[in-house]
């Protein structure tokens, strides 16, 4: 038996190595955001203050940190989301927002929070159900649509859902209480992670980690999921089971972040982008960086929506900027390749 | 051994829905291990869904599917991915994998659910491109090559797989001469080294540069099988097309000429 090129060995070591190297500058990116914000001066606190001011510490501890985990988290589901549905769909534009389930997931939490209690587990599964039942229903329709190829009718699809879900979301703010309901619902649609307290980031803890986890350690599959089905299935996948179990985790640890921090668009379309740009379409590097390189764009971002003002920019406003100057840099550099 | 067959389809009946009209009529025939097997027909013929059929896609209505001796629904559908590999007509791929990462593919129904190709498979993969002699492509990006050099990519995917049957829905459609001649002398070669090939095709002269046996099928119904000697005839080939063709031969080859 010959010996494989050189070549394939460099590569992989050399994508393990940049792995690392990302995994590196997040850690670093988290001490840096302890770090950054407007006290005791505007966006500088000096790590000796920890030690010496009971207040600096206590701020990091109950404030910073749960803010910087729930950014991390979101980053990391938004991302992996956004690749899987792309790899699933095959359809490097394919995004949450684009195909109703963000609209859905919003449209779930405000629905739980006026007629049902809105307690945190509450609005999360019923994010989680509306959020699919948005992804059900563009799927559905687009597989109906008469007009345009298979790209097209998704995005029509998802544009239509969507709209649905956000005259549903509009007549709720209408009906919700001005005083109490409006205000949490409100925040659903700017997005951002001011009121993020231990509480909220360890209701969203536990489905989303399992959800990232479970994508991780199949994300072989997914490569498979890529291929026309008849080829899928001769490898021994299930088509059609396998990726509706990929879907459904997904959308699961996509609505679970959009419950704790709102409609924050972009990161799920522009971050697997840059993924598979610096290292490959393949899943097994493709994945993990996504979840690396989202969790440090959010994170990056969260920090400039705290820090840059005196009061607070929605973090939505800060990722839709940044994501779409980002994904107007890469449709005009580089051939997406799709079929329209 | 020799003589055991590969697959055994007898009687088989199949619609897409329980209403419309058959898509296969009454298919019966037999492959013999190690041979080279194609099912010739017109466009339309019903070659893509018999192919999908052998595959497990789907299920006949009626009628039996044999695979190495057992029936087909004897085969768990890991197992399956261990006997039949698959080369579809087309293949859109919609990121830019490169040749290797592509043909590592093939390497899945030897992995557990969570487990990542390893060492072994990444070195299946080297000896499968210098046999097909595209190593040099390697990382080469699947999505801007030519439609020869997929084929053959397409192919190494399939063989990487190590399956003793493999199925090819038309191989050669797309090709130029000089790649068809590459990519049918590619499966004579793995059919002499024990490999079952079956390869749909619509074009007679494929048939009969390689094949050792013949399907014919005209609108869902097999016309004729059996080897290449007895079927390939003007009569049975002007029955399939449906057109006046003439078989003639020069040297050793068979030539179909239009009238």
């Amino acid at each position: 038996m010959s010996d494989l090129h050189p070549g394939i060995v460099h590569q992989e070591q050399r994508f393990r190595r940049q792995l690392v190297f990302l995994w590196v500058g997040l850690l670093g990116l988290v001490g840096l955001s302890m770090l950054l914000g407007r006290y005791p001066r505007p966006y500088w606190l000096s790590p000796k203050q920890l030690w010496t001011d009971p207040l600096a510490l206590q701020l990091v501890w109950a404030l910073r940190l749960p803010r910087i985990v729930a950014a991390l988290l979101l980053g990391a589901s938004l991302a992996a989301g956004g690749l899987v549905l792309q790899m699933v769909f095959r359809n490097p534009l394919v995004e949450p927002g684009f195909l109703g389930v963000s609209q859905g997931a919003a449209f779930g939490a405000a629905f739980s929070i006026l007629y049902l209690g809105g307690s945190v587990i509450l609005i999360q599964v019923s994010a989680t159900i509306f959020a699919l039942c948005g992804l059900g229903f563009s799927y559905m329709l687009a597989r109906h649509l008469h007009y345009g190829g298979w790209i097209l009718r998704m995005i029509l699809a998802g544009i239509a859902v969507s709209a649905f879900f956000a005259a549903g979301v509009g007549l709720l703010k209408y009906l919700a209480d001005p005083l109490t309901q409006l205000p949490e619902i409100t925040f659903w649609l700017l997005g951002g992670l001011w009121s993020t307290r231990w509480r909220n980031v360890m209701a969203v803890l536990p489905p989303t980690l399992l959800s990232l986890i479970l994508l991780y350690l199949t994300r072989w599959r997914l490569n498979v999921l890529v291929l026309e089905e008849n080829t899928a299935f001769s490898l021994g996948v299930w088509p059609n089971g396998e990726r509706a179990g990929m879907i459904f985790l997904s959308v699961v640890a996509t609505a679970a972040v959009v419950s704790l921090a709102g409609m924050i668009g972009w990161v799920g379309l522009i971050v697997p982008h840059m993924a598979r740009r610096v290292f490959a379409p393949d899943a097994r590097y493709a994945l993990p960086a996504s979840m690396v390189l989202g969790s440090m764009f959010t994170l990056v971002c969260d920090d400039l929506a705290r820090t840059l003002t005196g009061g607070e920019i929605p973090l939505g406003i800060i990722t839709s900027l940044l994501g779409a100057l980002a994904f107007i840099l890469l449709m005009t550099t580089q051939r997406v390749r799709a079929r329209a | 051994m020799s003589e055991q067959k590969a697959i055994e389809v007898c009687g088989v009946f199949f619609s897409y829905t329980s209403t419309s009209r058959w898509v296969l009529e009454d298919v019966t025939f037999a492959v013999t291990q190690g041979t080279v097997n194609v099912i010739l027909g017109p466009n339309g013929a019903g070659k893509s869904t018999l192919l999908h059929l052998i595959l497990g896609r789907y299920s006949p209505m009626e009628g039996t599917i044999r695979l190495f001796g057992n029936p087909m629904t004897a085969h768990r559908r890991a197992h399956l991915s261990r006997l039949i590999g698959f080369v579809p007509q087309r293949e859109f791929i919609p990121f830019d994998f490169t040749v290797f990462d592509y043909v590592l593919l093939g390497r899945t129904p030897y992995l557990g659910y969570i487990q990542l190709p390893g060492e072994k498979d990444r070195r299946a993969v080297w000896t499968t491109l210098e046999r097909l002699g595209i190593e040099k492509m390697w990382d080469r990006q699947v999505t801007e090559m030519s439609g020869g050099e997929l084929q053959l990519v397409l192919i190494a995917r399939a063989v990487v797989q190590e399956t003793p049957l493999l199925l090819l829905d038309e191989p050669t459609a797309h090709l130029d001469l000089a790649n068809k001649k590459r990519v049918l002398h590619i499966l004579r070669t793995l059919a002499d080294e024990g490999t079952t090939v079956v390869f749909t095709t619509h074009d007679p002269a494929s048939a009969a540069v390689v094949a050792d046996a013949v399907m014919l099928l005209r609108a869902g119904r097999l016309l004729r099988w059996g080897s290449l000697e007895e079927v390939f005839t003007t009569e049975n080939l002007s029955r399939t097309y449906g057109i006046p063709l003439r078989v003639t031969r020069i040297g050793a080859h068979r030539v179909v000429l239009m009238d």
